[in-house]
């Protein structure tokens, strides 16, 4: 008797475990979406206008004026692309994390390897200026009214992750996409340099002294 | 001893798995909402136009008071955001949208109100997925769409239109946009709206 209780005891044990983890990943708010349809090709030719401030140009890398640019075109290792909608609760939720995630590549010595944009889907550019003043954005975000940028970029909710990079060839690889937001800065960093194969870098200690 | 353990360790799995279930839910907002499709663009004809004096009402609030329009004569200018349903497509994406744009109300000295015709249980449950709110929330709900009726956004369907009245402080209409209700207006025409009544031009 006391063999059967213990049996029905770890199967319900069992079950309740299953759910748990079950919860547990659908509560962490994002479902990796493991299919990379972009081709290098159509990848290579997502273009987007040119940003107004000099310091967005800067910190793309975007020193030929052009009206337009390609995400080929921006100097980094590992791109990381954030569609949002500034009227999207989920986005305004994940806002203060993402922008933690801008300061955290800084502070750990990857800013020059790994660049954050953020795409307004159907936003003027009031609407993004409204969202940037609200959290304190001071990574480059883009209006995209008439969606033509993230139409090159498949998704289906906001907020929406690309992590792309570059290879070894010059060209781009779509590395995950992942719809809704993240835990941390720093799990999402890690995760990030895990996937892209990057070294942790050693001069991060030194950079950690004098940034924020 | 041991079933003691074991049915200790189920109450804390049991625990985890609620929360993580409750967690999963709230996170999963994206997944409630209705679909109505493609609908027709506007389907009422209004009966107020600018200049016009706007029609008093009186609605139930979402805190559990009323709001009147006369609340603000003389004080404040009125903003009226109707939404058609709650829990459907556009109306959950618009009102997150004024809720972090609360700077430039309060920059033209402008309040909001928002309206559906929904019931005050129903705009509970959707709206407290969208962060606290600092406008006030109204319900049109009974007599169904009276107020909604009064300004001539009601649709055939008991639903109303996509739209935004900006009211000046001597309860005059000053700018209409009755909205195709498949789409979200942009913040920018509300504000160049307020801003022109600010400016007096």
């Amino acid at each position: 008797m006391a063999i059967q209780q213990q049996s029905v005891l770890r199967i319900l044990a069992g079950i309740l475990m299953l759910t748990a983890v079950a919860g547990c990943t659908l509560s962490r708010g994002y479902v990796p979406v493991a299919v990379p349809v972009l081709t290098p090709a159509a990848l290579s030719q997502v273009s987007l206008p040119q940003p107004a401030e000099a310091q967005s140009r800067a910190y793309l890398g975007l020193t030929d004026i052009q009206s337009l640019f390609s995400l080929a075109d921006i100097k980094a290792e590992v791109i990381v692309i954030e569609i949002f909608d500034m009227y999207c609760a989920y986005c305004q939720k994940a806002a203060p994390t993402v922008n933690q995630f801008y300061y955290l590549i800084e502070k750990r010595g990857y800013a020059d390897r790994i660049k954050l944009l953020g795409v307004g889907k159907l936003n003027s550019q009031f609407e993004i200026n409204t969202f940037r003043d609200e959290y304190g954005l001071e990574f480059p975000i883009f209006p995209d009214p008439q969606r033509k940028i993230v139409g090159q970029l498949p998704h289906d909710v906001t907020p929406y992750f690309y992590i792309i990079q570059r290879q070894p060839d010059g060209s781009l690889r779509v590395l995950q996409r992942q719809r809704g937001g993240f835990p941390t800065a720093e799990e999402f960093l890690d995760a990030i340099l895990k996937i892209a194969g990057m070294e942790p870098n050693p001069t991060a200690g030194q950079a950690n002294q004098n940034k924020r | 001893m041991r079933i003691m353990r074991y049915a200790f360790v189920m109450m804390v799995i049991a625990g985890c798995a609620l929360v993580a279930a409750v967690n999963a839910l709230a996170e999963d907002w994206h997944n409630n909402i209705f679909s109505p499709g493609q609908l027709q663009p506007i389907d009422s004809v209004l009966k107020v136009k600018i200049g016009d004096p706007a029609p008093e009402f009186t609605l139930r609030a979402l805190d559990g008071g009323t709001v009147s329009l006369s609340d603000f004569r003389g004080k404040k200018n009125v903003v009226i955001s109707f939404v058609p349903a709650a829990w459907t497509p556009v109306c959950s994406g618009q009102w997150p949208g004024y809720n972090i744009a609360q700077k430039q109300f309060v920059k033209y000295d402008a309040v909001l109100l928002g309206i559906t015709v929904d019931n005050i249980p129903t705009l509970y449950s959707w709206t407290k997925n969208m962060g606290k709110l600092w406008f006030p929330v109204l319900s049109d709900f009974w007599p169904h769409g009276k107020v909604a009726q009064s300004f001539g956004v009601l649709r055939s369907d008991g639903t109303t239109e996509r739209a935004l009245f900006v009211i000046d402080k001597q309860g005059i209409i000053r700018y209409i946009d009755v909205h195709d209700i498949n789409e979200r207006p942009i913040l920018d025409d509300l504000i160049a709206a307020l801003s022109r009544l600010s400016s007096g031009s």
